[in-house]
């Protein structure tokens, strides 16, 4: 599903935030990207969704190669993955219902089955009846789990969580991480990036190690 | 249809979070458009005023002092068997005065002081309308003005002419006129969804991880610019009417002139002024976007 050879991404005046790093993600599966601060993990990330090009190496995603992707094709790679982030990244002026349905109104879908989705979705995630509510009524597990539903509601090929429970404590952790795991035996390959050792000391996903850009295991 | 509908609600919203900017930019085009709409009202009428007089076909002989009778009857015959003469009527100069004094109503009196009289006598000429052209009147003045014993001849084309030229005046001046307002109206709804778009940046770039296009990112904006020129340009148009009945419909006009009326601006303008207004919005919205959203 994912295939990077050799990548690098120096920014102007900074040093390599990644350096020659190759991995390879296969369709369903769950992986962690794990190290410290710096280690380049939300570098891999931003590059995965073409918010960033490249300065050297490949990337596949789902068989496309991002490197020669142009700028107009970008939305619809967007479109086959859902992305979570440590700060949720809400939209303040929507309430959670709007904020879930966002990504089905880019689609295009109609209202009615958006509402039915939306619902559905909200459901899973344990967020029922609070979907008139705005992002800053809620707690930070709320906001995340809102953020999740966010991210899964497009039926997306691949996950994308930075630091997913980064704000949160471990019993909120370890639900969201499960939660994240319910969505990939759902089909959804899911990468998530965390430094949190509690979470990486239990599991039984693989996990790759970055440090300073490089790729240690 | 529920993508549209999406877009205008999308665009609404954005209306309706900044509805103060929005109610200052749309007052504000309205004043630009109202100026500029103020300058087609002006030129609409002046042209019916125009329309009006040259469509007068009588032409006025001034006779020269001292004609003897058979002369006058000579003028008189030569000037009826013109080619384009319909009917001819002499006025003396006593009844010149007379139709003066009638005219000047109670400050006739003004007139009793005059110790001769200075007006001519003249002959009244009403021409067939086949030559109420210019070019046909120019000829007809023309023989007229070779007559023994006339001194001047004059028609309505004479200051319908100096009126043109006063029209051209006003119609190039709102044509620069027209065009600083139009930069004007583009200028500010630039500035007033720039300032919407800076707002909500973080929203847009949320928008844009979740996949969205530009274009689905772009039109709630241009809906909202063209909403804006659309509402901006009909409260100019509203204006317009206000001013218009309040003041240019109790104009009286002077006399020979009584029967123009001067009116509003034609249904095809005021549709001008509206769709002006839309595209202001839409091209304004665009330089906006193409400066403040980035790829």
């Amino acid at each position: 599903m994912i295939k990077m050879f050799d990548v690098t991404k120096v920014y102007p005046n900074g040093p390599a935030a990644l350096a020659g790093v190759s991995l390879e993600v296969s369709k369903g599966q769950f992986v962690f990207l794990a190290g410290p601060s710096g280690a380049g993990k939300t570098t891999l990330i931003r590059l995965i969704l073409c918010e960033e090009r490249v300065t050297g190496g490949q990337i596949l995603v789902d068989g496309m190669n991002l490197r020669r992707m142009p700028a107009r094709r970008i939305p619809a790679l967007r479109r086959k993955i859902g992305v979570i982030f440590q700060d949720f990244k809400l939209i303040p002026t929507r309430t959670v219902f709007q904020n879930v349905a966002l990504r089905l109104e880019i689609e295009g879908a109609k209202p009615g089955y958006i509402a039915k989705k939306v619902r559905y979705i909200l459901k899973r995630v344990g967020l029922e009846g609070r979907d008139q509510a705005y992002p800053l009524q809620l707690s930070g597990g709320e906001q995340q789990r809102v953020a999740i539903a966010r991210a899964m509601i497009g039926d997306p090929l691949i996950i994308l969580a930075d630091e997913p429970t980064g704000n949160l404590d471990l019993g909120l952790a370890m639900s969201i991480i499960r939660l994240l795991e319910e969505i990939n035996r759902n089909g959804a390959t899911v990468i998530t990036a965390t430094h949190n050792q509690e979470i990486l000391a239990e599991t039984r996903h693989p996990i790759i190690y970055l440090d300073r850009g490089r790729r240690v295991s | 249809m529920h993508r549209l509908v999406y877009f205008i609600r999308a665009a609404l919203n954005n209306i309706s979070q900044n509805l103060l900017v929005n109610l200052v930019s749309t007052g504000t085009i309205a004043i630009a458009l109202l100026i500029l709409s103020g300058f087609f009202l002006v030129q609409v009428n002046l042209q019916n005023v125009i329309r009006a007089s040259a469509q007068d076909l009588a032409v006025t002989v001034y006779l020269k002092d001292g004609l003897s009778p058979a002369a006058l009857d000579r003028l008189k015959k030569e000037a009826a068997g013109l080619a384009g003469t319909a009917s001819l009527r002499y006025v003396s100069k006593e009844e010149a005065l007379a139709e003066l004094k009638s005219r000047l109503g109670d400050q006739g009196a003004l007139l009793e002081g005059l110790e001769e009289n200075p007006l001519p006598a003249s002959l009244e000429l009403t021409l067939n309308p086949e030559f109420g052209d210019k070019e046909a009147v120019k000829k007809i003045r023309n023989k007229l003005q070779r007559l023994e014993g006339v001194d001047d001849v004059v028609y309505a084309w004479d200051w319908a002419e100096k009126l043109a030229v006063f029209v051209d005046f006003v119609r190039l001046a709102s044509l620069v006129v027209g065009g600083l307002l139009f930069l004007a109206v583009v200028f500010i709804i630039a500035n007033t969804i720039r300032l919407t778009v800076l707002a909500r940046r973080e929203e847009l770039y949320i928008m844009r991880l979740m996949g969205a296009s530009e274009s689905f990112i772009r039109l709630p904006f241009l809906i909202e610019g063209v909403l804006q020129g659309f509402f901006g340009a009909l409260a100019a148009l509203a204006g317009l009417l206000v001013f218009y009945y309040a003041l240019v419909a109790q104009i009286e006009l002077p006399f020979g002139l009584a029967q123009v009326k001067l009116i509003f601006l034609p249904p095809f303008l005021s549709w001008f002024l509206v769709a002006a207004g839309a595209v202001l919005g839409f091209l304004g919205t665009l330089i906006s976007l193409g400066r403040f959203i980035e790829t």
